[in-house]
């Protein structure tokens, strides 16, 4: 031990000054970018704490007796729980299904020789670049129609719509980087197509799914002008009550903080759970070797 | 083989065991739909300020004739679901409340049932008794003759200031012309407090209260003329160089305004003034509600707004109407003649609502120790304040071309375009736009 101690000792660099004062710069600048980033969002969370006065006052107020005040409003009032549980149940579904739609049809269009499936996979994209506010009369005039107006599958179905390219394209691209190989191996062993697809493919997949769904689950969670028109009361989501709690004839700083923070808290919950994946699947196919 | 959803007699369990959770979830939330249909249900297409909270809350508890119920939506997004929800004759909101300025637009498009009409065919129905409320808050939902609806809430520009700057500053008279206004803003300006808000990021907080305040007290108007447009619809706003004196008027106290003020609606307006970082403001009454719970209480003082040259103010608000196309009518109906008889609008004042519209809360004495901001109306008596309608309520598309209006008006003050060439364009822009 000792032995090693003393080479471990004799092997190590001399930190220079120079080389010492680069790390404290590029700690220091670590630090910065990281509190430039995090201010807003205590800010936000600071905010939704403070009493009325507390919000108010300036120059800030640093040390503040905390208050859940807005967060009791913000439930007992403006109906947040209601539209907390609507957007878990829509969000949830539309991009579970999104999910495994758009990873079949990716994993269609990347393995299968199908004719003119780079023509379908642009008009796949081309959804998302119709603008959400072109599509909401005539979504509305449908809903009214089926008698869908204001329900949650109404939601559902646009927010599939609405997931379903970005998952095909990112998971297209996941899927072609599996090697063609493994699944050629897997089929001469005797699996089917769709035992190749579960068992071989998909949990080389996880990292890619991960990320796609977040993304996807982020899209849906935070969408605003679809699901204030589509809807009335009983299917109102959280993004339309965040949306109210800024009331721009009044001052409630301290009210849309605390709908801020009920609304990010579900994504960062999400992020954190998914993390493992996230960075590996954020990070797959950055480097080509 | 071991589990897979497409292997294995597990995929046929967890298919059924999953389309039971569906199921569940389904009926779970179709059952938090179902009540007790004893009384009709009103559905309520409503703002989110103080009275609308009051409407649905303390108002509905109060009428028990129907279940009044309602979602609340953000000024931009209530005028957009307005127009879509009742341009496609949908039914889903019984009542409607609307920005005055907008009021137009349903009643001549048809989306607005006259409650005289409802009344015709439904003779036992109570007539609609509006004695009690105030005469200006009345203008918007009446045309030819019939009544469209009623007010809810009754605004007017209001001057706030504060008291104790005022009095540091040596300032004894409270301006009444924008002269004075300028000359206060001047010698209030130090110390980190800016002498003035001014509000020139909002469509409606520009056009509406900063500009329109200013050009309508230019000439002497009447009840019904809002000096943007004659009777023929055609532009007037610039008639004698008024237009853009009143831009003028606005770019003389910028130096005066908070940093970022060019991009200041109500919100960020009354905030500056809620934690004291300015000294005056002149903005709509039912903007600055909850300015008093800030850490300047008590130090506000509230009048009427300065002019140029005339004593007349706009009287503005908001107002309900019933939709054509609900299936409830007579039961609409009922819930707006018992509003009108007054109970409605005490409980607005008590939920917090400043912009008060009932007479006898006008007149009682002591309102303003509850209110302090009614001091403004209060004072329209003493100042011989004649009230105006406000900007372009005659026409349909009344936010189009207060949109346009708008935008000159920012480039005019920003010094992206002269003010004269601003006003030329608006001009322009709005004989075209106007329906």
């Amino acid at each position: 031990m000792a032995a090693t101690d003393f080479s471990f000792a004799e092997n190590r660099q001399p930190r220079h000054p120079a080389r010492l004062l680069k790390a404290a710069a590029a700690y220091l600048a670590a630090l910065l970018a990281t509190a430039f980033f995090a201010f807003p969002v205590y800010w936000m969370v600071a905010s939704a704490l403070k009493s009325d006065v507390d919000v108010a006052a300036y120059p800030p107020r640093w040390s503040f007796e905390p208050t859940l005040q807005n967060f009791h409003k913000l439930f007992n009032e403006l109906g947040a729980w209601q539209a907390f549980q609507n957007s878990l149940f829509i969000v949830g579904i539309a991009t579970c299904l999104a999910m495994i739609f758009g990873t079949m049809a990716a994993y269609a269009l990347a393995r299968f020789d199908i004719g003119g499936k780079n023509v379908m996979a642009f008009e796949i994209l081309s959804v998302r670049m119709l603008p959400p506010i072109v599509s909401v009369i005539p979504l509305f005039i449908i809903a009214r129609q089926l008698g869908l107006f204001d329900t949650p599958w109404l939601l559902i179905a646009v927010y599939v719509l609405n997931g379903l390219p970005f998952v095909v394209w990112v998971m297209r691209v996941f899927i072609q980087e599996v090697p063609q190989s493994i699944e050629e191996a897997a089929l001469i062993d005797g699996c089917s197509r769709y035992e190749c697809f579960w068992r071989i493919t998909l949990p080389l997949l996880l990292p890619g799914l991960a990320a796609t769904m977040v993304i996807v689950f982020m899209f849906a969670w935070n969408e605003y002008l679809l699901a204030s028109i589509l809807t009335s009361r009983d299917a109102r989501t959280l993004p339309v009550i965040a949306a109210s709690a800024i009331q721009p004839k009044a001052i409630s700083w301290g009210l849309s903080s605390a709908a801020g923070v009920i609304m990010s808290l579900p994504v960062v919950v999400l992020v954190l759970l998914m993390q493992r994946y996230l960075v590996r699947g954020l990070t797959l196919g950055a480097v080509k070797g | 083989m071991a589990s897979g959803p497409f292997a294995s007699p597990v995929s046929r369990r967890l298919f059924l065991q999953a389309s039971a959770a569906m199921a569940a979830m389904s009926a779970g939330f179709n059952a938090s739909k179902a009540s007790a249909a004893d009384v009709p249900t009103l559905n309520v297409l409503n703002s989110n300020v103080a009275w609308s909270n009051a409407l649905t809350n303390q108002v509905a508890a109060a009428y028990k004739p129907a279940k009044i119920v309602g979602e609340s939506n953000p000024y931009e997004t209530h005028y957009e679901k307005m127009v879509i929800e009742l341009s496609q004759g949908s039914d889903t909101f019984d009542l409607v409340t609307s920005d005055s300025i907008w009021m137009r637009q349903p009643i001549v498009s048809g989306w607005a049932k006259a409650l005289d009409d409802i009344k015709a065919a439904n003779p036992d129905l109570p007539a609609m008794d509006v004695s009690a409320l105030a005469e200006g808050s009345l203008t918007y939902t009446q045309l030819d003759g019939k009544r469209y609806g009623l007010p809810v809430a009754m605004t007017t520009p209001v001057f706030v200031y504060r008291k104790d700057l005022f009095e540091k500053a040596g300032i004894d008279k409270v301006p009444t012309t924008w002269t004075e206004y300028l000359a206060a803003a001047k010698k209030l300006h130090k110390d980190g407090v800016a002498g003035t808000v001014l509000l020139l990021g909002g469509q409606d907080a520009l056009m509406s209260g900063e500009w329109g305040a200013r050009m309508q007290s230019m000439e002497k108007l009447s009840s019904t003329e809002d000096g943007i447009l004659d009777a023929d619809n055609k532009p007037i706003f610039n008639k004698d160089g008024k237009g853009v004196a009143a831009i003028e008027l606005i770019k003389e106290l910028l130096p005066y305004t908070p940093k970022g003020s060019q991009g200041f609606d109500y919100p960020e307006g009354s905030s500056a003034m809620q934690q004291g970082g300015a000294a005056m403001m002149v903005t709509w009454s039912d903007v600055i509600v909850g300015i008093e719970d800030g850490p300047h209480k008590g130090k506000f003082g509230y009048t009427v707004a300065p002019v140029v040259k005339e004593q007349q103010q706009m009287i503005g608000g908001w107002s309900i109407f019933i939709n054509s196309h609900s299936r409830q009518l007579p039961d609409a109906y009922r819930f707006l003649q018992w509003m009108a008889t007054g109970k409605a609008y005490e409980l607005f004042r008590e939920a917090g609502e400043s912009s008060i519209c009932l007479k006898a809360d006008i007149a009682n004495p002591d309102i303003t120790k509850t209110i302090p901001m009614a001091q403004v109306f209060k004072d329209f008596g003493p100042r011989k304040t004649a009230s105006i309608p406000l900007p372009l309520y005659r026409i349909a598309n009344a936010n189009e071309v207060q949109r346009i209006i708008f935008e000159e008006l920012q480039a005019g003050i920003t010094g992206s375009k002269t003010p004269a060439a601003a006003m030329k364009d608006a001009e322009a822009r709005t004989a075209a736009a106007i329906k």
